[in-house]
Order: C-alpha cells, then sequence, then structure tokens
C-alpha cells in the first residue's frame, strides 16, 4: 500500500470537513431542512471518499463493482436533497407538498434502472441516464430558487441560487467534456489528467460551497473568498478545457495559461465580482460618519426621539427591505434566519431612561432589498454605533447635570450670604435713600441667581409676575397701574432675556416711583411677529428727557437693552409726563 | 392677658426688624418670644404646651399657647418647614418669613401648613399691612405659586377644572411636578369658582380686579383663596400620609 499520496489526504480532508458541518448544523437545529443538508453534505462526503480510495494505487480490492451504483446513488441523494431542500427554504413553496416526493420518487427509480436495467455498452446507458437526471433535477432546484427569490426575496436564496449556477454551470462544462471525450469520431487531444483534474476541482468546489452554506450569514470574508474561489474554479476549469481541445495546447502549457489568464481577470474584476455576489455597502465610510454625527446631535436633543434616530441612520446604512420598531427589549444585536433580518437593541439613553418606551429594539429585514445577507461584521457595526450614540448623549448629559449643579450651587450660595448680608444692610441703612439702594440691589441679586438656577420661563408666566409685582409696588407707592399686555404667539425666554427685561421694567417703574411725582402709570407690553415692544407712560412732572444724568439706573436700562439687541427711547408727552419705549425687533434672535 | 407670638429668625438684625412690624401691626399688648434656630423655637413651644395644658386643668382659655408663629425657612439646624410641619396641629396664625420669593421654595413651606409668607426684602409700611392682611385672612398669593396649585389640584389634566378656564390659557401648560401627581381626595378638589380664581390670580390679575372680572365682593375672592389655602394644606397631609404608609413610615 505504498501509494497514498497528497490527493488521499485532500479528499479525506474534505469529507471530514462535509461530515463535521452536516454534523454542527443537525446538532444545533435537529428539524428537516437541516436534516436534508445533512443528506447532501454526507452523501458528497461519500463521494469524496470515494475519490480518495480511488486514489491509492493500487485502489483496494472488489471496489471497482461498487463505484458506480454508490456513486450514482450519491448524486442521485445529493440533488433530490436539494430540490427537496430549496422547496422548502427559505421559504416553503406551494409545490412543497409533492415535489419533493416527486423528485425522491425520480432519483430512486433512476438509480434502480440504471443499476439494475442491462444497458449494454459497459453501463454507458445507465450513466447517460443518471447525468441526465442529475441535470434535471439541478435544473429544477435552481429555478425553484428563483421562484423562492421572486415570490419573497429572501437573500439566502438569491445567494445559494448564485452559487448553484456557478457549480452547476461547471458541472455541464465537465460533463461536456467528458463526453466530448467518449466521442470516439471527435479526435480531440485532450490529455488524460486534464479531465481528472477538472472533476476534482468541480468536487472541491462543490464540497466547499456544500460545507460552507450555513455558515454564510456568519462572516461576510468567508462567503467573498468562496465565491471568488468558485468563479476563479470555473474560469480555470473552463479555459484549461477549451485550451486543451481546442488549440490542442499540452495539457501542462494550457494549464498553466489557464490559470495565469485566470488569476489575471481575478486581479482585474475582483471588486466587481465582489460587489455583484455580496452587494456593496450603500454608505460610505464618509456619509456613515456624517450621518452617525448628525444622528448623535439628534438623539442628544430629543433623547426620547433615540428609537426613530437610530432606525433612520441603520435604513440609510444598510438599505433594508423594512424597518420596524419593536417594543421588546434585546440583550444583544444578533442576526435572524439565516441573516436575512437583524434586531438591533435602541440603546437607553440616560435621561429617557424613566419614560416606558425605552426599551426597544430595531429589527431590520432584507439588507439591500433582500440583495444581501446579514453578517458578523453588521451586527458588529451596529453595536458600535449603537454605544457610541449611547456614550456621546451619557457624556453630553453629565456635562450639561454638572453645569447645572454648578450654577445651582452658585446661585444658592450667591442668594443665601450676598443676601443675608444686603439684608441686614438694608435693616441698618441710615437713610430711606440707603435702603432703597440696598433693596434694589437685594431684588437684582435675586433676579440674577434665579436666572442662574432656572433654564427658560414663558413669556406668559413672565408677564403675569411683572404685572404682580410693579402693581404691589405701586400699591405702596398710592400710583394707579394701567395694565394691557398682548401676545401674538407664547414664547419662551431664555434666562438672559427674562431677567434684562425684568431687571429693564423694575427700573423704569423705580424711576417712575422716585421721582416723577405720577398719579398713573401706563404699561402696554405687545409681542407682534417676534417684535416686542414695552411702552412705559406716566403723567408725572418729568421733562425733557434728552436731559437726564445718566445715573447708574438709566445706564442700566440701555445697556439691558442693546444687550437684547433693542432700542430705548423717552419722550414727553402732553399734557404732562414722559414715554419710555423699548422695543426688540427680533425678539427670537436675542438669544 | 398678652396675645404670644414666637419669632424664629438667625438674623438678630432681622429678629428685631420683624419684632417692630409685629408690633406696629397690631394695638393689642403682645408678649413676643424670639427663637435663632429651630431647637429654641421647639423648646419654646412645648413649654408653651405644658402650661396651657395646666391652664386648661384650671378651665380657663388656652392664653399661654402662640397665637401668631413668624418661621424663617433658613434657618442654622435646619428648615423652617420641619417645624411647620410638625406643628400642623398647632393652632397658631403660621407665617413664612424668607428671602426666597420663588414659587420654589414658598409652594412646599405652604404645603406644609403656613397661613401665608412674608418677604423679607420688602418696606416697613408694606410687610405691616400684609401681616395684617394674613391674619384677617386675607393671605397673598403670587402668579407662580397660583400656577403650581392649579397644577396640584388639577388630577390628570382637567378634571377638576372646567375645560373652559383650563382651555385657553397657556399659562397652566407648565411642567408637571412629580410632587403633584397625586391625586387629591374628593372634598379636597377645587370649586369652578375658586379655580377660576387662582386662573386669573396666576395671569397676574389683584384681587379687585379678579372681583371686578367675576362680578363678585373682593372679600369673597378673599374668602376663595382662604379655602384654597386650607384644602392645599389638607390635600398636602393626606399625599403625605399616602405616601409615608407606602414607603412604610406609618
Amino acid at each position: 500500500m505504498g501509494g497514498i499520496g497528497a490527493a488521499f489526504w485532500l479528499y479525506a480532508a474534505l469529507a471530514l470537513m462535509l461530515c463535521a458541518a452536516a454534523f454542527t448544523v443537525v446538532r444545533a437545529k435537529p428539524h428537516a431542512a437541516n436534516a436534508l443538508y445533512a443528506v447532501m453534505a454526507l452523501c458528497q462526503a461519500g463521494n469524496l471518499v470515494w475519490m480518495a480510495i480511488d486514489s491509492t494505487t493500487p485502489p483496494p480490492l472488489g471496489h471497482a463493482g461498487l463505484e458506480f451504483p454508490l456513486r450514482r446513488g450519491f448524486d442521485l441523494a445529493t440533488l433530490a436533497a436539494a430540490v427537496h431542500l430549496s422547496c422548502t427554504h427559505p421559504r416553503r413553496l406551494r409545490a412543497a407538498t409533492w415535489l419533493p416526493g416527486a423528485a425522491w420518487l425520480f432519483a430512486l427509480l433512476t438509480w434502480l434502472a440504471a443499476d439494475l436495467g442491462d444497458w449494454g455498452d459497459g453501463g454507458a446507458g445507465g450513466w447517460w441516464m443518471t447525468q441526465a437526471a442529475l441535470l434535471v433535477m439541478g435544473c429544477v432546484a435552481v429555478s425553484l430558487m428563483h421562484v423562492s427569490f421572486q415570490s419573497h426575496p429572501h437573500p439566502f436564496a438569491l445567494v445559494m441560487k448564485r452559487f448553484s449556477v456557478v457549480v452547476g454551470g461547471t458541472w455541464i462544462l465537465v460533463q461536456a467534456a467528458v463526453i466530448l471525450m467518449r466521442q470516439p469520431d471527435v479526435a480531440t487531444p485532450l490529455s488524460s489528467t486534464s479531465l481528472p483534474l477538472a472533476m476534482v476541482v468541480w468536487q472541491v468546489l462543490f464540497a466547499l460551497v456544500l460545507a460552507s452554506a450555513p455558515f454564510l450569514s456568519k462572516s461576510r470574508s468567508m462567503v467573498r473568498e468562496l465565491s471568488l474561489f468558485a468563479i476563479i474554479g470555473t474560469l480555470a476549469v473552463v479555459l484549461d478545457l477549451l485550451l486543451v481541445s481546442v488549440f490542442a495546447l499540452q495539457h501542462f502549457a494550457a494549464l498553466t495559461l489557464a490559470l495565469f489568464l485566470s488569476m489575471t481577470v481575478y486581479a482585474g474584476a475582483r471588486q466587481w465580482l465582489v460587489n455583484r455576489m455580496l452587494g456593496t455597502r450603500v454608505a460610505s465610510t464618509e456619509r456613515l460618519f456624517e450621518q452617525l454625527f448628525r444622528t448623535t446631535r439628534e438623539v442628544e436633543t430629543h433623547p426620547e426621539q433615540a428609537g426613530p434616530a437610530l432606525s433612520r441612520l441603520l435604513k440609510e446604512l444598510f438599505d433594508p427591505f423594512e424597518v420596524t420598531l419593536l417594543d421588546k427589549s434585546v440583550t444583544n444585536a444578533h442576526t435572524l434566519s439565516d441573516g436575512s433580518a437583524m434586531l438591533v437593541p435602541v440603546p437607553a439613553i440616560a435621561s429617557a431612561a424613566a419614560t416606558p418606551g425605552a426599551s426597544a429594539s430595531i429589527l431590520l429585514r432584507h439588507a439591500q432589498h433582500g440583495r444581501r445577507l446579514f453578517t458578523r461584521d453588521d451586527v458588529r457595526l451596529a453595536e458600535r454605533i449603537g454605544e457610541q450614540l449611547r456614550r456621546t448623549v451619557a457624556f453630553d448629559q453629565a456635562v450639561e447635570q454638572g453645569r447645572s449643579e454648578e450654577r445651582r450651587r452658585l446661585a444658592q450660595d450667591l442668594h443665601d450670604d450676598i443676601g443675608a448680608r444686603l439684608l441686614t444692610l438694608m435693616y441698618k441703612a441710615q437713610s430711606p435713600e440707603m435702603e432703597d439702594y440696598a433693596r434694589h440691589t437685594l431684588q437684582d441679586l435675586k433676579t440674577l441667581t434665579r436666572g442662574l438656577a432656572a433654564s427658560s420661563q414663558p413669556l406668559a408666566h413672565a408677564l403675569a409676575e411683572w404685572k404682580a409685582d410693579i402693581g404691589q409696588r405701586l400699591t405702596a407707592a398710592h400710583i394707579v397701574l394701567k395694565w394691557t399686555a398682548t401676545q401674538d404667539a407664547d414664547v419662551v425666554l431664555s434666562m438672559v432675556q427674562w431677567s434684562a427685561l425684568t431687571r429693564v421694567l423694575r427700573e423704569l417703574v423705580t424711576n417712575v416711583i422716585a421721582h416723577a411725582q405720577a398719579c398713573v402709570i401706563e404699561i402696554d407690553v405687545s409681542l407682534a411677529s417676534d417684535r416686542l415692544v414695552i411702552a412705559v407712560t406716566d403723567d408725572g412732572i418729568g421733562r425733557a428727557p434728552e436731559l437726564w444724568a445718566q445715573g447708574l439706573g438709566l445706564g442700566g436700562v440701555r445697556k439691558r437693552v442693546r444687550q437684547l439687541g433693542g432700542e430705548v427711547s423717552w419722550q414727553e408727552r402732553l399734557p404732562k409726563g414722559i414715554r419710555c419705549r423699548v422695543s426688540v425687533e427680533r425678539l427670537s434672535a436675542s438669544e | 392677658m398678652p396675645v404670644k407670638v414666637l419669632i424664629v429668625e438667625d438674623n438678630p438684625v432681622a429678629r428685631s426688624f420683624l419684632t417692630k412690624v409685629v408690633r406696629e401691626s397690631f394695638s393689642d399688648q403682645l408678649m413676643i418670644s424670639e427663637a435663632s434656630d429651630l431647637e429654641t423655637a421647639r423648646r419654646r413651644i412645648s413649654e408653651s404646651r405644658d402650661r396651657s395644658a395646666g391652664d386648661e386643668a384650671e378651665g380657663g382659655g388656652l392664653p399661654n399657647l402662640f397665637k401668631l408663629m413668624m418661621v424663617d425657612l433658613e434657618l442654622p439646624d435646619g428648615n423652617g418647614m420641619e417645624l411647620l410641619a410638625e406643628l400642623s396641629s398647632y393652632p397658631a396664625t403660621k407665617i413664612v418669613t424668607t428671602l426666597y420669593s420663588d414659587d420654589e421654595h414658598l409652594f412646599p413651606a405652604l404645603q406644609c401648613g403656613a397661613d401665608g409668607y412674608l418677604l423679607k426684602e420688602d418696606r416697613f409700611e408694606v410687610l405691616v399691612e400684609e401681616l395684617q392682611k394674613i391674619v384677617r385672612g386675607q393671605p397673598p398669593l403670587s402668579p407662580a405659586i397660583a400656577r403650581r396649585l392649579l397644577t396640584h389640584f388639577r388630577p390628570g389634566g382637567a378634571a377638576g377644572i372646567p375645560t373652559a378656564l383650563s382651555a385657553p390659557s397657556a399659562f397652566q401648560s407648565s411642567r408637571p411636578s412629580t410632587l403633584d401627581r397625586a391625586q387629591p381626595a374628593e372634598q379636597d378638589r377645587l370649586t369652578p369658582r375658586e379655580s377660576e380664581v387662582l386662573t386669573y390670580l396666576s395671569k397676574g390679575f389683584t384681587i379687585k380686579e379678579i372681583a371686578n372680572l367675576m362680578g363678585i365682593k373682593w372679600f369673597t375672592v378673599n374668602d376663595h383663596i382662604k379655602s384654597i389655602y386650607k384644602k392645599l394644606n389638607v390635600s398636602s397631609r393626606a399625599e403625605a400620609a399616602v405616601l409615608a404608609s407606602k414607603q412604610g413610615l406609618v
């Protein structure tokens, strides 16, 4: 038995691999489809074992008699199982009620007829019959996959169809070569080595496709390498046969040339091939980055919108057939049903954790409209995006929270310490002027600290407060307040706006109380198409406002109005009194 | 027999100022006790209780109990609200004196049973007038606090308040507070009149204006406000009890 060569070990290893694949699949989920797959894999493993035994020199005794019935049986069973499988997986077709049975019966009959019937010609008739049956069943299986993909675009069907076409096409070419050689009148000097080589390449290709079929969705690179191997293998075989039979080259030269040419084609068309077989990512890296950035900003401002925002991002990324937002929570992203769907958890954004819809997930179906499978790389990418989103938002929220806590603490300190001292100062004031000054300062301090601690205030609320405060002060000063306020939109004042307007109004009223000796103050606040106008009119003794000394009070009013991007003016009015008019043209622009 | 008054205030200058305000406000003969922290205040109060228990045994009234209490919120050994919460059954007019005029600080104090509040930075005359009003039963109610009250008494929406009032006003859309979420019991709901008064107050109208708008006397408006104060206190206490029993404290 000195003849165990490298080929034996290659076949044996491949056979072992197929067996392992078959057992893995059946162990993972023992149901009909997986059992059918196991049948196919084991049959081909049997074929390979037979080839391994064949390659030993000399072959063991008694194997010649069994070779044809057994190998025919293996081939027929494989294709019957393939037909059965393409009826039921990934989608159960209507033909699934009768076609699998018919296929198995057909295979059995062919096998029996070819084996038992005496066809003369050294068994050539049986061989012909078997090959014809295999061709028919192969075509049926491929068309079933096609129908399956048409009725429901499951990417698994598409990928399997493509592989089947490649494998089947190679098979037809090889068989054609065999038939050519068998014709005694055709005088092609088909070498004795290139034909077995073609068979070997085909067998290896088929074994590889079969062994990797269940794991297609697990790894993108595996699919790519496999498809490239299939294409290159096919090309090499075809070229080899072509060169030998048409150009009558020496088999070694033909093989070298064929390999060289196929490598050239491979190098040139690799990218195109990969794209054809797998489909490209819809978004380039640049676009992905940009979208990720935009989504992050969006989620930051509206944490409750995390789910929809993430599904938009994933939709653009994978261009799936459909995207659904589910209410159930999953811990990890994973692919479903052989990679036709992917489930991605929506990251728990810190502040949205209290809302009930926080635990959600996104279901993506059929990447690139069913032309691609979701792979482990996609899962990893989706998970990373979710994680990145969660982290960025959590970080920003922590920063914002820290900032507002800091502001609150500052406000508290200012209020408690400085406020208490100002109060003491006010109580101990020697003159009413000093007392008023201290009171005024204290009120400004309060406005300031409140602006620090809070974030915003609706204009309507501010108006109510202004009216109540001013009303109380004027009542104490025995002045009548005529207040009118109109607003055509309910705007929200930022704290800067609120505190500026509060202090302007307070200062204007203080001035009137202190100097004007007025009986009535009219205050009119109006907001119309983003234009805020405040008019404070008194009937006091004030005259010639252009000559007024720019004290601390009036200067402060000017400064604050300018901060808001507005204007302030004082006018005499008849018969007596002063009207002060503050106008801010675009309130929304004065953040 | 003099009327007993307790002033709880840590700042001695402010304390003497408030004493002046109280003396100016009432013509009765006064006996003013002062406390600079919660501990002292508690001691004074329990003394008054002990002595009044003796009075009761003799069959007299309760002249030894404080009639009026002014409590500062920011005290060295705690918050004045603690004291207010402890004194919920003490029959005195309790007034919060504070520098904080915002509803964030005042509303919880009112919930603890304060009958009114005084802002310490107000002028002497204003304080005297406000104090007299509170004792007469005309407590102040700022727009911000009126807004808080409207939210507080609205069980999850418009149930207690006619929609005609709540719908057109943008003021009630203020943020929902977790504190206000518990539903007030049936008898603690506001009457339509009371919620109308509150809505006007939240828009900054004065008592006189509200009386005109509603076509009622100004003291009727005041009665409504007083009743709102009472309901707030009662409902807050019920809420606190519910909360406490939930947490297994009672």
